[in-house]
């Protein structure tokens, strides 16, 4: 369904009980045909085209290699989507930085996501947009709470890269079994993203 | 006294040829290449033509109505007859414009298409025509003399797609949408939950040109899209939904990952939509709106000319002589053979 992606620069695998989880949730909440364990591909492999959906995230600085960047674009523009997560939910940090511009130069510009976009309501409906993590309400980071998701976007505002400043990866990055001491499964906004690559 | 007899009679026989010829050239027999010169002298009495290609329109209305007012015409073609026969084109149901140009040939003959502004294809005929979908609308279309044009337009009504959400289904919207198609989908996506796109219109000819079960997400519909098959709607089964929706009409796509495809190659999200555009275009309900009809049109000339003028006098290397009637060269060797045998009569009896 979908895959994390291994970049050369960085620690791309700095998030592994990600996919799990978000897994585990797409199979609770939806019909979907999902494999039960996730899968990692090198960004600049072949093996990109075998998933849709390439989900990326890190702490360091963040480059392409030629090959990655080339492969990337060829992703977006065949109809792939990326979505990447800023590990450090620091918009003034080095991921921040370094991604944003990586993306930009790669795919295209990238801009606010408005809170109305389709995303917010692929499954769950989230009216106010993007919901809100426990580091940025615990002033974590850069002590922000971002308004917006940003995004590249495609004909019809299809979203052609997602990125988030929010560090999804860290409050998605624990053991599905622990879903049920929550009151609010935070994952919901992943089945969204999900749901919203496979059908948009 | 006999022999002298036989030589006066070869004599006059000679004569009477020789005024005979003359009269013949004084009757103005018109044996011509240059079908307009042919038929420019409205006093001629005679027409024969040898064809190198189909006489326009024109041309036929003239010789038919020189027969018409008493001149013998005969035709034939100067070589074998022009290779395409006759030429049809229609629109298929391709928001991006296509055309279906459909040719009469001979097996084996070569075929090249052209438009207004020239040549744009070539093909060979094969069990007795060739069939070439253009991707373009073509105004016009000819083929060796044979011409003609889309007169029809089609209402392109919006497509269905009906399954779960999937790589599959999102990716045969999307390549459909981006070939211009209207698409409509309703993708399940859990067992009380679905994602829709367009309006839920009922599911009929008179709001969808195709509906497309994508898989088993169809299912709960199999007996609407029956229902839709029998009012002639266009339907498209593939993979797993072909177990769950039985319609005899519908066109079976067995391959559900057809989304690899697009994603492939740098050329992939192309031949994707080329191969779903390709497929409703085969099925889609599609109701034709007739357009003003062009006046250059001649889609089947040689059936038109034999059907004006009748069939050729001649086939082949025809030069317009009519089967059981002499020719000048049996009228020169008839003549010849008279003089000599009048010469050697009166050269065997020493007469000068």
């Amino acid at each position: 369904m979908f895959a994390t992606g291994r970049y050369a620069s960085g620690d791309w695998d700095s998030a592994p009980l990600v996919p799990a989880n978000l897994i585990d949730s797409v199979a609770r909440y939806t019909s979907i045909e999902i494999a039960p364990s996730g899968a990692i591909v090198p960004l600049a492999s072949e093996r990109l085209f075998d998933y849709p959906l390439i989900y990326l995230t890190g702490h360091l600085p963040f480059r392409f290699t030629a090959e990655e960047r080339r492969r990337v674009k060829e992703f977006v523009d065949r109809g792939g989507m990326l979505f990447v997560d800023d590990h450090n939910h620091d918009v003034g940090g080095v991921f921040h930085r370094t991604a944003t511009e990586e993306l930009t130069r790669t795919c295209g510009p990238i801009v606010d996501l408005p809170n109305t976009h389709d995303l917010y309501r692929a499954f769950f409906v989230f009216d106010h947009g993007p919901p809100t993590t426990t580091q940025e309400l615990n002033g974590w980071g850069d002590n922000l709470v971002h308004a917006n998701l940003q995004a590249v976007l495609g004909p019809g505002d299809r979203i052609r890269v997602l990125y988030s400043s929010k560090d999804y990866s860290s409050e998605w990055g624990y053991h599905p079994e622990s879903k049920k001491q929550r009151s609010v499964d935070d994952t919901r906004f992943g089945v969204n993203i999900i749901v919203y690559a496979l059908s948009r | 006294m006999m022999r002298v007899a036989v030589e006066r009679a070869a004599r006059v026989i000679a004569i009477l040829l020789l005024a005979w010829s003359a009269w013949a050239i004084g009757r103005q027999t018109a044996v011509q290449t240059n079908l307009r010169r042919a038929t420019s002298d409205w006093t001629t009495q005679s027409v024969r033509v040898a064809l190198d290609s189909t006489p326009s329109p024109v041309d036929r209305d003239w010789l038919a109505a020189m027969r018409q007012n008493g001149v013998d015409v005969e035709w034939s073609w100067r070589r074998t007859p022009p290779t395409a026969r006759a030429v049809a084109a229609s629109p298929l149901a391709d928001p991006a414009g296509a055309t279906r140009v459909a040719i009469a040939a001979p097996d084996g003959t070569p075929v090249t298409l052209a438009d207004r502004l020239g040549p744009i294809d070539t093909g060979r005929a094969a069990s007795g025509g060739l069939t070439v979908v253009m991707p373009t609308s073509l105004n016009s279309i000819s083929a060796s003399g044979a011409r003609t044009g889309v007169v029809d337009s089609l209402i392109l009504r919006p497509l269905l797609v009906l399954g779960t959400v999937s790589w599959e289904t999102k990716f045969v919207v999307r390549s459909l949408e981006e070939r211009g198609w209207h698409v409509d989908a309703r993708l399940l996506l859990a067992p009380h939950r679905a994602v829709s796109q367009g309006v839920q219109s009922p599911i009929d000819t008179a709001h969808f040109a195709a509906i497309l079960a994508i898989d088993s997400g169809a299912r709960s519909a199999a007996e609407q899209i029956k229902r839709y098959a029998l009012e002639g709607g266009g339907v498209i089964v593939a993979g797993s939904a072909i177990r769950y929706v039985k319609v005899p009409t519908a066109l079976e796509v067995k391959d559900d990952t057809t989304w690899r495809l697009r994603m492939d190659s740098a050329g992939g999200p192309a031949r994707h939509r080329d191969l779903w555009a390709g497929l409703v275009a085969q099925v889609a309900y599609a109701p034709k709106v007739r357009l003003s009809t062009p006046v250059d049109q001649d889609p089947a000339p040689v059936a038109a000319t034999i059907a004006r003028l009748g069939p050729p006098t001649s086939e082949g290397r025809g030069q317009g002589r009519s089967p059981g009637r002499p020719g000048p060269a049996i009228w020169f060797g008839l003549l010849a053979t008279v003089l000599i045998v009048d010469w050697a009569s009166r050269r065997l009896r020493g007469a000068p």
